[in-house]
């Protein structure tokens, strides 16, 4: 059985050149410049212009003030990547023009800062997307996440970005798309810094290098990853499609778990016994694939404090538990 | 071993596994709550998948409160806008 993806990127894409976007384009066309057989278009989203106040934390130079963000960056970098197809549109996304995006067949990486235009991303790529990648990073001041929902032939491989998040589900305020002039020009920047934009855009870059390896495993095995620049954690968790909770990327490797569900069944009310054999297929996975670039945190209490926490760190003190 | 986690923070129950297996995940949410950092209103997945707060967990299972995920301060602004 293949532990191929059976699917691989055309171009990428990067929605919004902000305090993520700004950190992740420079790496991103560095490594698809030199990428073998690798997708070799990019365009880059934003409607927005840089402003002083972006000068902080977002890889821009004071020239660039006043300029559009996405054409800025698709200006210079055409410059130096001769071998890559590289093109901007200066405009902010909602669900009028969203349409006019290639997200088939493209990674999308999601570098915004508001649910309401997550929320149209993910509905789009429930309805609209057959196959195609959805990253979307988001921090706070010094923690954040990432989410990847990955599709393959109108399959979903790990979840849509809101299942988990109702905050994206249920956004309050609007889309940046749907605000006037007036609106977006009163929204101040976040209180955030420039490590914590950083992380978001390493652990994006390092799910496309997972994916662009083509394989099964190493693409899907995770679908949500949380970092904190404060205690110099990333915390991968495992995202399993709801209603289809024997993992695909750990049966693509472990025939005895791939269960096909019988006709008229969609995968729904698995036994104890098959979600038991896929939850050890995955750690067995891990184990004979050191892939995973970012490892769990593992047995750890961390900063935290309470009745449990001194016998529980006893135990965890001994190697190997 | 019940394993709790809510965004990077992870608490692996070892020793305390008989006072903790058989509690439902609303008790253990109020329980932990301040230990984990657990935002009001997270969803909660038990073994992979999302359950209510009248679930029971039992040994062996890892149960994680979903943290929000990052957004800069748009939402507050909106709304003073459109208040």
């Amino acid at each position: 059985m293949s532990t191929q993806l059976g699917w691989a990127p055309k171009r990428a894409i990067i929605i919004g050149l902000g305090g993520i976007g700004t950190h992740l384009v420079q790496a991103l066309t560095r490594f698809l410049s030199h990428l073998k057989d690798g997708p070799k278009e990019l365009l880059l989203v934003d409607g927005d212009t840089y402003s002083e106040g972006n000068l902080s934390r977002q890889e821009v130079l004071g020239s660039d003030v006043g300029k559009n963000k996405a054409q800025t960056w698709a200006q210079a970098l055409a410059m130096e990547y001769k071998n890559l197809q590289i093109s901007a549109k200066a405009m902010y996304v909602g669900v009028k023009n969203i349409h006019d995006l290639p997200t088939e067949d493209s990674v999308t990486f999601l570098c915004v800062d508001n649910h309401p235009t997550r929320k149209d991303f993910n509905e789009h790529f429930i309805k609209s997307v057959r196959s195609g990648s959805l990253l979307s990073g988001g921090n706070e001041k010094e923690d954040g996440s990432v989410i990847h929902h990955l599709k393959v032939d109108g399959n979903d491989l790990t979840p849509p970005i809101a299942t988990f998040h109702p905050e994206i589900q249920n956004p309050k305020g609007k889309n940046p798309a749907d605000l006037s002039c007036e609106e977006l020009a009163k929204i101040p920047g976040g209180e955030q810094v420039i490590w914590a934009n950083k992380g978001a855009a390493l652990i994006m870059g390092a799910v496309f290098n997972n994916i662009v390896s083509g394989n099964m495993v190493r693409a899907t095995q995770f679908g949500e990853w949380y970092f904190d620049i404060t205690s110099m954690k990333i915390m991968p968790k495992v995202r399993l499609v709801p209603g289809k909770e024997v993992v695909v990327a750990p049966a693509a490797v472990m025939p005895a778990v791939a269960e096909k569900p019988a006709k008229g069944k969609k995968g729904k009310g698995k036994s104890p016994k098959a979600k038991k054999l896929a939850m050890s297929a995955i750690e067995a996975v891990r184990e004979e694939d050191p892939a995973p670039r970012f490892s769990p945190a593992g047995p750890d209490v961390g900063d935290l404090h309470g009745e449990d926490v001194p016998e529980e760190k006893t135990d965890l003190g001994k190697p190997g538990e | 071993m019940i394993t709790l986690t809510c965004g990077v923070n992870q608490l692996p129950i070892v020793n305390n596994v008989d006072k903790v297996a058989g509690l439902t995940v609303g008790d253990i949410r109020r329980k932990y709550r301040d230990q984990l950092n657990i935002p009001a209103g997270a969803r909660a997945i038990l073994d992979g998948k999302q359950v209510d707060d009248n679930a029971v967990v039992k040994d062996g299972t890892e149960l994680e409160f979903v943290k929000e995920t990052g957004e800069k301060g748009i939402v507050r602004v909106i709304l003073r806008i459109a208040a």
